[in-house]
């Protein structure tokens, strides 16, 4: 090793579990052992000649450089052997055991490549069918090349590229998921890709869903479902197999997520009831999208299958893909045609601090200029101008502008209740077990109730005091536009922390035990902390209303009641701090 | 107490397509023999193994029968490979299997012998439904595949068959318009017929000797058939109403990291759920095998134990497994075997046996607190060798030369299925269980094997270390009864017992005696024979004035006679051993050197 090379404990990796032990071992895959004018492809067909015959072989390299296209480095195999596979284990069993002698799949490992004579960083490993039997007359191989979809390669459990580790970058990752095969863990989003030789309709909103359970087992402990119980799952509810194939609808995986995954979650509507409220649907969607992915939560998003991401592109996504992995037909019925496939495609993160041309709704205010905002405001200038996500047509790590995505979102039509079509932008947010309030949902609850609150005098009272104290302007203290909500799901803990509460602190009614939350603080964007006073420089600068809702509420039920929910907890800044409000539905409206 | 073994199942590596082909060796089981580990659970079959058999095969010349194992070509997938297979073909892999524990095994001698305590398979289309003509074939291969794993099973001295049930869902979704459940009840009940059929197609195969059980796994998941316990309760009565036969040999394999992956009901984890339901009447007396990885909250990659679940996980079941190793009658193999299946990290996997063996013996601890428990006895042939002449040729020469003779006659014993649990300076006792045989009369006579191996093994060992006065020679007894061989504390793995002083003493007598009466048996089995054959070669040679005595002294007790069904010789007699108190019966004879 030189003194160049990365200090990184998955070097392990480069070699053979026995290696040194293993007489028969004929060099590494790695630099060491000559291959230094080896091509990228020409060290990885070295590698796979071990476990496929040539045409399959090369058939894989394609498939692994089509997977690390957006990492934009050479990459270097590292080990590889036969290891399980949850996927190829089902599929084995239902679909391959007469074509495949073996039930595990050919593990790679990559890494980066660093130079002719150096390994870099690791980047995670690929699972990939073993060589298998296939009928090429069922699948032309251009048909493949045109969804997108892979004949060896099952899933990739790999680290983000490198430069998706600069600060801006926003990204939900796990080191919960290479343990369970086994892996020294290392941070990591699984890729699940797509079998090319199946054309379930399901297929992708299935993918997406399972990688997002894989995302966040470690931190909620949900439990990811294979394609076969996903359609398992969806027929057992209708009673009908055949149902199972067509597609899934986003209410559908929400109901599997909630039986079956130990998770939860919640669909985000956003549609405009005319042209006008295109660019406002838009931006109520950007802020709530940017909003549940930073609390961890990533979301499945229906898109036009034309969504291209920005960078960098392959030359079969200039194809126009027949995407016959979008939930089409389900969605809207076999007579429907239509030139935008429905296509779920998983947003893990996102790329803060915006171009002007990457979300152009908001960059007036965003920037100061025409209509001259006094101060930025970071609820608008923080919306993040890209999307990272899995997309199992593009591939993992995809970028996609905010606006394209949005515009893609607003392409794609959904059948609504009436039965004719419906253009909006629907997600379902991945989370824990008991998650059904959504974040939307609960920012149109707060504002809603900050505006019934805005009314009394006592809160209006409340609120200029402490725009005095904050030394913000109180003119306008009365307009909903002053104020931003920053809304976060907490733990009981973490809520009482937030409201500077004492770890055993109940609030009246004393109910706030396990489960989850959803606290919105009230915040006056210009607030800042009083000068002249040295100690106060020290004090925690608290909002100035804050609103606990539990977020295992069945909104359907409660809204009949009572128009919206009311939040288990209300308080308001006084003097030294928060204190809690007692408010009953017929006290607020 | 009786301590469950720990075993190691061979699918945790799989060698490279090209490894394979060109070592055309079997991997993983060379790697565990090295690393010591004498307990294994033969997968089978392993694509990658399959090179292997086939040259066992193509070397024998009665091997290789079938057109589909014809040397030299692709030996095809594991199923097609297994149900092609003849009676004759299992009988030289299971041979060659058992030799090859013996020749690759590297840890002590003394102990549990390397052996295969299980088998097992991975026949998925067991459950297929008759679709199709092509359907039909695939689940009658099965049926085959099957049929020989339980055949080979037999051969090796296993009882224990673990098999999955395969899929519960139609082949494919798209075309079935059938309900989910008539699916599932629909493969269950072609599980059924398929067993019926391998049963009927095992017993003329295996001439009257015991007949494995197949243990079914649990695969947790809705889309296989036996994904819980209440399944495979299911199925034991779906038999019964069939009136299926072998009901006895339908067995429960308790997969510990699969029933931590069941689904919970009613605030009880799964595992709990999967217990409870175990330790019923219409369960507990049926399992058969357990095995031992650990998963993380989905069905992934098997993991050492304790990496997500613990001791206190894992221990209701370890205490299951010892409360069924301490029934005197009971149907479980008495073995936990770690399954890694491709980890292909042989560090990892002694840290998974040992680890194991560790939870069982800290569970054991706990559960014999509560008082003295009788010792259990294990019935089997006893072989006791010695050699003589060792000090005088052997001891004052070199060492190395005894340890040399002893390493060849702890093999010989290996190769013929038994173990060593003592060393007696220069010799060995020896004890074939004949738990690991398929019969008494086979455990008794392939001490007699052992012994006979000898002449070939030593021969030349002992002309290098002879001297103008002296030359090495064995001294040799057979017995048969009951000893006591603690599986736990600091006699681990010693022979104890009035029988191993029998067997001792009876050496002792064997060349004073064959001296005084030297018998000239008439066998009436193969094996004694082959005896004879020996005997008068070796009187031939005497004529011939190229040996001046006996290679080996034998001394059978009555007991071994009859277990062995060998005829008594004419000029046996009872025997008043020092410190017995009653006579024993014996017979003597000798082997000649090897020819």
């Amino acid at each position: 090793m030189s003194d160049q090379e990365p200090v990184d404990p998955y070097r392990s990796l480069l070699y053979p579990a026995g290696f040194g032990l293993d007489e028969s071992w004929q060099g590494t895959p790695g630099d060491e052992a000559g291959g230094l004018e080896e091509s990228q492809d020409d060290r990885l067909l070295k590698v796979l000649l071990d476990y496929y015959k040539l045409n399959d072989a090369q058939g894989v390299v394609q498939e692994i450089g089509r997977l690390f296209l957006s990492y934009r480095t050479p990459i270097k195999p590292g080990r590889c052997h036969y290891s399980p596979s949850p996927t190829w284990r089902d599929e084995y069993l239902l679909d391959f055991a007469v074509q495949s002698p073996t039930r595990f799949a050919v593990r790679l490992h990559v890494f980066e490549g660093a130079g002719r004579s150096k390994t870099g960083k690791y980047l995670g490993f690929v699972a990939l069918r073993p060589p298998y039997k296939v009928d090429e007359a069922d699948v032309a191989g251009e048909e493949m090349e045109g969804i997108g979809g892979y004949k060896h390669v099952i899933e990739a459990e790999i680290t983000c590229p490198s430069h998706m580790l600069r600060p801006r970058y926003h990204l939900i990752t796990t080191n919960a998921s290479p343990p369970r095969l086994g892996v020294m863990p290392f941070r990591s989003a699984v890729f699940m890709a797509p079998r090319f030789d199946v054309k379930r309709q399901s297929t992708c909103v299935h993918l997406a869903l399972s990688q997002s359970l894989h995302l966040i087992m470690g931190r909620f402990g949900c439990k990811p479902v294979s394609q076969r119980e996903f359609d398992w799952h969806l027929a057992d509810a209708s009673g009908n197999v055949n149902h199972a194939t067509a597609g899934a609808r986003l209410s559908e995986a929400l109901a599997v997520l909630e039986s079956r995954c130990d998770g939860g979650g919640f669909i985000a509507n956003f549609v405009p009831t005319r042209a006008a409220d295109r660019n406002s649907v838009k931006e109520k969607a950007l802020r709530c999208l940017t909003d549940t992915l930073a609390n961890g939560l990533p979301v499945i998003m229906m898109v036009s299958s034309t969504l291209r991401p920005v960078h960098p592109h392959h030359p079969s996504f200039e194809q126009d893909a027949a995407a016959p992995l979008g939930s089409t037909t389900h969605e809207h019925g076999e007579d429907f045609t239509s030139a935008h496939e429905t296509h779920a495609a998983l947003i893990i993160g996102m790329h803060l601090l915006h171009a002007r041309h990457e979300v152009p709704l908001v960059k007036t205010c965003a920037l100061g200029g025409e209509e001259k905002c006094p101060f930025i405001r970071e609820d608008r200038a923080e919306l993040p101008g890209r999307f990272v996500g899995h997309d199992v047509l593009k591939g993992p790590f995809s970028e996609w502008t905010a606006e394209a995505l949005l515009e893609s979102a607003l392409e794609v039509p959904v059948p609504g209740v009436s039965g004719d079509e419906v253009h909006g932008i629907f997600f379902l947010a991945i989370g824990p077990k008991n998650l059904r309030l959504g974040l939307d949902e609960v920012d149109e609850f707060a504002r809603l109730l900050l505006s019934v609150l805005m009314d009394r005098p006592e809160w209006q009272d409340a609120f200029r005091a402490y725009c005095q104290t904050h030394l913000c302007d109180f003119a306008d203290v009365g307009k909903m536009d002053s104020w931003r909500l920053v809304i976060r799901l907490l733990a009981p803990r973490e809520a009482r922390s937030r409201l500077g509460k004492g770890p055993d602190w109940q609030p009246k009614g004393g109910d706030l035990e396990g489960g989850l939350y959803w606290g919105v603080e009230v915040w006056n964007p210009a607030a800042l902390r009083q000068s002249g006073d040295d100690a106060s420089q020290h004090k925690p600068l608290y909002p100035a209303a804050a609103f606990l809702w539990d977020a295992s509420m069945s909104v359907a039920l409660t809204r009949q009641d009572a128009g919206f929910p009311m939040p288990k907890i209300i308080m308001r800044w006084e003097t030294g701090g928060l204190s809690q409000r007692q408010l009953t539905p017929f006290e607020a409206f | 107490m009786r301590l469950p073994e720990v075993s190691l199942i061979t699918s945790w590596h799989i060698p490279s397509h090209r490894e394979a082909r060109e070592k055309r060796d079997l991997a993983a089981l060379k790697q565990g023999l090295e690393q010591q580990i004498a307990q294994h659970d033969l997968y089978f079959l392993n694509h990658a193994d399959i090179p292997c058999y086939a040259r066992w095969l193509c070397e024998e010349p009665t091997g290789a029968g079938s057109p589909a194992l014809a040397c030299g070509e692709d030996q095809g997938s594991p199923l097609d490979f297994c149900a092609a297979l003849r009676a004759e073909d299992v009988g030289i892999i299971a041979a060659a299997l058992t030799a090859y524990l013996a020749e690759n095994f590297k840890g002590r001698l003394v102990g549990p012998r390397p052996r295969f305590t299980a088998l097992a398979t991975y026949w998925p289309l067991i459950s297929l439904p008759n679709s199709s003509p092509e359907a039909d074939k695939l689940r009658q291969s099965s049926v085959k595949a099957l049929t020989n794993s339980l055949l080979l099973a037999s051969r090796l001295g296993c009882h224990h068959v673990e098999i999955v049930g395969g899929s519960a869902l139609p082949e494919n979704l798209h075309q079935s318009a059938q309900d989910a459940r008539e699916a599932r009840e629909e493969r269950l009940q072609v599980l059924c017929q398929s067993l019926e059929e391998v049963y009927q197609e095992l017993a003329p195969l295996l001439n009257g000797s015991r007949v494995p059980a197949v243990c079914l796994e649990i695969e947790p998941g809705e889309v296989y058939l036996v994904n819980n316990v209440q399944r495979f309760a299911e199925l034991r009565e779906a038999l019964r109403r069939r009136g299926f036969p072998r009901l006895d040999h339908v067995l429960l394999n308790l997969d510990l990291a699969h029933m931590m992956l069941t689904e919970a009901e009613d605030g009880k984890t799964g595992s709990e759920v999967q217990l409870e339901r175990a330790m019923r009447s219409d369960v507990l007396p049926w399992i058969g095998h357990m095995h031992m990885s650990d998963h993380a909250r989905t069905h992934a990659a098997d993991l050492c134990p304790g990496t997500y679940h613990f001791y206190f996980h894992y221990k209701p079941w370890l205490d299951l497994a010892l409360k069924l190793c301490q029934q005197s009658e009971t149907r479980f193999s008495g073995v936990i075997a770690v399954e890694l299946e491709a980890c292909g990290d042989i560090f990892e996997v002694v840290r998974a046996v040992g680890k194991t063996r560790r939870w069982v013996a800290h569970s054991a601890k706990q559960m014999s607190l509560g008082g003295r428990e009788a010792a259990r006895t294990v019935q089997g042939a006893l072989l006791v060798v010695d050699i003589g002449n060792s000090t005088a040729c052997l001891a004052e020469r070199a060492p190395a030369d005894i340890e040399e003779c002893v390493r060849e006659i702890c093999q010989a014993v290996h190769r013929q299925r038994g173990s060593v649990f003592s060393f007696t300076g220069d010799g060995v006792v020896a004890f074939f269980d004949q738990e690991h045989f398929a019969s008494e009369r086979e455990a008794a006579k392939s001490a007699l094997k052992a012994l006979e191996e000898l002449p070939a093994e030593l021969g030349a060992l002992f002309q290098k270390a002879a001297t103008p006065e002296h030359t090495p020679y064995l001294r040799a007894s057979l017995h048969w009864g009951g000893i006591h061989v603690p599986t736990g504390g600091p006699l681990r793995y010693q022979a104890i017992g009035r029988e191993v002083v029998i067997a001792c003493r009876l050496c002792g007598q064997a060349e004073k005696k064959a001296r005084r009466a030297f018998v000239c048996l008439q066998p009436l089995f193969t094996c004694l024979a082959k005896v004879c054959r020996l005997v008068r070669a070796c009187l031939s040679q005497r004529s011939a004035g190229r040996a001046t005595h006996p290679f080996c002294h034998i001394a059978a007790s009555k007991a071994w006679l009859e277990t062995a069904a060998m005829t008594a010789p004419a000029e046996s007699r009872d025997l008043e051993l020092k410190g017995i108190g009653e006579s024993v019966g014996a017979a003597f004879w000798e082997l000649p050197p090897a020819p």
